[in-house]
């Protein structure tokens, strides 16, 4: 139809303003995050080969499927395209010891989408960080198997199991992990103790590169900070989260190794050790879950930083960043509404 | 309630740079018509004038069917406080007072004129020579009182596009002090240059109706706020305050190119450092703000006794086969105005009355130029992306954004649940509908459009209780 013959009927569409968006929208922000998760995706497959890559696959499978299934028994429209069951499926690969069953790791990524996910709504809906649902599920299902830590680039079979053959053949290098060093200095009986196990931590170069025994995706600082820079550029996260967990874990961290040096762990080895900095940047990140204003983020932080330090040092279990983003994500509601913005004009207020 | 103590305005404006918190930068597309000069658009046959292109009480017709009115004549009188007259731009004959479509939707009573093009000619001749506004305009012969009448008799409303009675604001008010009249030529809406070429075109009469504001007013200083992306108005005012022999008390503040700049909440904390309060406004402050093509208006009413029957504006987009800024009688049907500008591109989707951020926009073309008319926008289908709506990620950008401290999510949230009382608790009504977040947006949430449907809900439940 011509344009004069559409105005003469009245046929231009009705739309509120503003008639003009920016052209992001929600699957190029989950694209963004993927894009993020590339270099400790490739980090991973360097550290733990064939290994890295199954459990990936399968735990991106499992979450897919499972997004496919609720929105099936909901009539639901398919959202597999927004691209949010993938990142699930892959963060929460990339927090799992790389000797973990894969087929564990997809029922653990059918369950993060499933239930921490479908069960609430779908996307937006959720309270609690879907890849950290999917892992405490796993951790309560599977605890020795989410803790078998190995040396990356030691061989071993698909599937886990027995690191040591039948015939008695070493197939794998089991490793401490940073954090669980430092679990076993303050378990230590006497300081001399406490000093010798220090020794075996990794220096901050090594914590920082990577190589080191943990889960896929959070041994190496620097292929996370790299990923991170993006999503800041992008303004896919921005930096009030992490630096609220750098800067919670850090106070925490600095006053208890202040207070016993020999049985605390440096703060340097807490904030490159275990899932820290994965935590502080992609997992505490997820903007479903956390605080709306900015204020609210950093509020958001600092609980995760010092939750976890808390769980690290004085708590049962070597690495606490998991319980301590879920934990935050209950208080959510309540950071949003103490920390809301006061609109501009509302007494008290003046030009910001 | 007591006079808050105000902020003092900084004496010295010219080497900062202000700005406001938040916003957004779309695409302002300015370059299609920012350096086209104005054109006078030709006579329509004919005019169709509606009673309500003001905020207030609609103006009651004072002329019959068939009653020949000349160019300039009262047509229909102001009735109540907020309200204003409307004169006829043309001479002729009215053909009928009828309800007609309004641009909000509704049938609002309006008046056809048939055009007499001759009479209309020559009266619009005899004219030319009371065009001008000296740029050193002597103000001694007018009292504040003459001015703020002239101004009401004038039928003069805010032609940025909020089409507030201009004389309520221009009225002193001794328990609320004015010491600022500022001027505002950001123009930030993409797109819209009809700002932007009265500042290049008619400095002169802008500064003029500045200096007769102050006067009505009584306040002391005068500022004219424009974005930094008009660098010749910002000069060409600045040479027109120092010809106008009053440059002490006037002087021109350069505003970050940013939206939205130029909406009364986030410019005036942004050169004053005094927020408006919430529920208030801005003589609440001591500020008198007005569009600079109103000040143009006002100079033109006080000093030749013009009524308001003609503006500029912008007509704009890749819909329209030749852009312009146009003056144009008040009341110009738009298929005629369109027709005129070589008509619609057959790209053409969306035609929006105003600028495209907070426009709102017509199916047809069957509606007259409003005063508070800046610019018709017609879009084409590559400009306007219906974006696929997703769930609320709770991404926070939208936060980010509003420039009035608000979290639109949150308040979209609660109106599309109908928690109305709770959208009102979190400041529903501060919402100027600027469209920021909704800009922003990732998921295509309709946000402005939740905000007014709680508004049109929150005015149901007052009037049920």
């Amino acid at each position: 139809m011509v344009p004069e013959e559409k105005a003469q009927r009245g046929l231009f569409p009705l739309k509120s303003s503003p008639h003009l968006t920016a052209p992001l929208t929600t699957p190029r922000v989950m694209l963004d995050v993927l894009i993020a998760l590339l270099p400790v995706t490739i980090a991973a497959i360097l550290f733990f080969r064939l290994h890295a890559i199954v459990l990936i696959l399968a735990s991106v499978a499992g979450a897919a499927l499972a997004e496919w299934i609720g929105n099936r028994l909901m009539n639901k429209e398919h959202t597999l395209l927004d691209g949010s069951a993938v990142v699930t499926g892959m963060i929460l690969a990339l927090c799992l010891p790389p000797t973990f069953p894969f087929y564990f790791a997809a029922l653990g990524g059918a369950v993060s989408t499933g239930i921490g996910k479908m069960a609430f709504g779908g996307l937006g809906y959720n309270i609690f960080n879907p890849a950290m649902v999917g892992r405490t599920f796993l951790t309560a299902c599977f605890g020795t198997m989410m803790t078998a830590w190995i040396e990356p680039g030691t061989l071993y079979p698909i599937g886990g199991g027995d690191l040591v053959t039948a015939a008695g053949d070493v197939i794998a290098v089991t490793a401490a992990t940073p954090l669980g060093i430092a679990k076993q200095m303050l378990a230590a009986g006497d300081p001399a103790e406490a000093a010798a196990i220090a020794a075996q931590l990794p220096g901050p170069l090594r914590l920082f590169l990577g190589n080191i025994g943990g889960s896929l995706g959070e041994t190496s600082a620097l292929a996370i900070l790299l990923g991170s820079l993006w999503m800041l550029l992008r303004r896919t996260i921005t930096w009030h989260i992490p630096a609220g967990v750098l800067l919670g874990a850090f106070v925490f961290g600095l006053v208890a190794w202040l207070a016993n040096p020999t049985v605390v762990a440096d703060p340097s080895a807490h904030l490159l050790g275990g899932a820290m900095l994965f935590g502080a940047f992609i997992i505490a990140t997820d903007p479903v879950t956390c605080p709306l204003s900015a204020s609210g983020r950093f509020a958001f932080g600092v609980g995760v930083g010092l939750i976890t330090m808390l769980i690290r040092i004085v708590g049962g279990y070597p690495e606490g960043v998991m319980y301590a983003v879920l934990l935050m994500n209950a208080v959510t509601p309540f950071l949003d509404r103490w920390t809301a913005p006061r609109p501009l004009g509302l007494e008290g207020t003046s030009h910001a | 309630m007591p006079t808050p103590k105000l902020k003092p305005i900084p004496e010295q404006l010219a080497d900062r740079r202000f700005s406001f918190r938040g916003g957004v930068h779309p695409p302002e597309h300015k370059e299609i018509t920012e350096s086209l000069p104005i054109e006078r658009l030709s006579l329509p046959p004919e005019i169709i004038l509606s009673t309500a292109m003001h905020v207030g009480a609609p103006a009651k017709p004072v002329v019959a069917k068939k009653d020949t009115v000349a160019r300039g004549q009262l047509i229909a009188e102001a009735s109540g406080f907020v309200s204003a007259p409307v004169h006829s731009p043309v001479a002729g004959q009215v053909t009928d007072i009828c309800p007609l479509p309004h641009q909000s939707g509704r049938m609002v009573t309006a008046l056809r004129i048939a055009t007499d093009a001759e009479a209309t000619e020559q009266a619009i001749a005899s004219e030319s020579e009371q065009k001008t506004i000296p740029a050193d305009l002597d103000l001694s012969p007018y009292s504040p009182e003459q001015i703020v009448t002239a101004v009401k008799d004038a039928g003069i409303v805010g032609l940025g596009g909020a089409a507030f009675p201009s004389f309520i604001k221009l009225t002193a008010n001794p328990k609320k002090p004015t010491d600022v009249v500022l001027l505002n030529g950001s123009e930030c809406e993409p797109y819209l240059t009809a700002d932007h070429r009265m500042m290049l075109e008619s400095a002169a009469a802008i500064i003029g109706g500045l200096r007769l504001a102050m006067k009505a007013t009584g306040a002391p200083r005068g500022i004219v706020a424009i974005e930094d992306n008009k660098p010749d108005a910002i000069e060409t005012i600045g040479q027109a305050i120092a010809a106008s022999g009053a440059g002490d008390a006037l002087s021109v503040a350069r505003l970050k190119t940013k939206y939205p700049q130029g909406g009364e909440r986030t410019l005036i904390p942004a050169v004053t450092g005094r927020a408006v309060p919430v529920g208030g406004f801005p003589p609440d402050i001591g500020v008198c703000i007005l569009n600079v093509g109103t000040a143009a208006a006002v100079a033109a009413a006080v000093v030749h006794g013009r009524p308001l029957i003609e503006r500029v504006l912008t007509i704009t987009g890749r819909g329209i086969a030749r852009p312009g800024n146009l003056l144009v009688p008040i009341g110009t049907p738009l298929s005629f105005l369109v027709d005129q500008r070589g008509g619609l591109n057959a790209a053409a989707a969306r035609i929006i009355l105003g600028g495209p951020m907070m426009g709102p926009n017509a199916p047809a073309l069957d509606l007259p130029v409003m005063k508070g008319m800046s610019g018709i926008t017609i879009l084409a289908d590559e400009d306007v992306r219906i974006p696929k709506e997703f769930p609320c990620i709770r991404c926070g950008r939208c936060v980010d954004a509003c420039p009035l401290g608000l979290v639109p999510a949150q308040i979209a949230r609660l109106v599309a649940r109908r928690h109305i009382q709770e959208a009102l608790d979190t400041h529903l009504l501060s919402c100027v509908e600027c469209g920021t977040c909704n800009y922003v947006c990732p998921s295509g949430i309709p946000l402005v459009q939740y905000f007014r449907s709680g508004k049109f809900l929150a005015r149901r439940l007052q009037q049920k209780s």
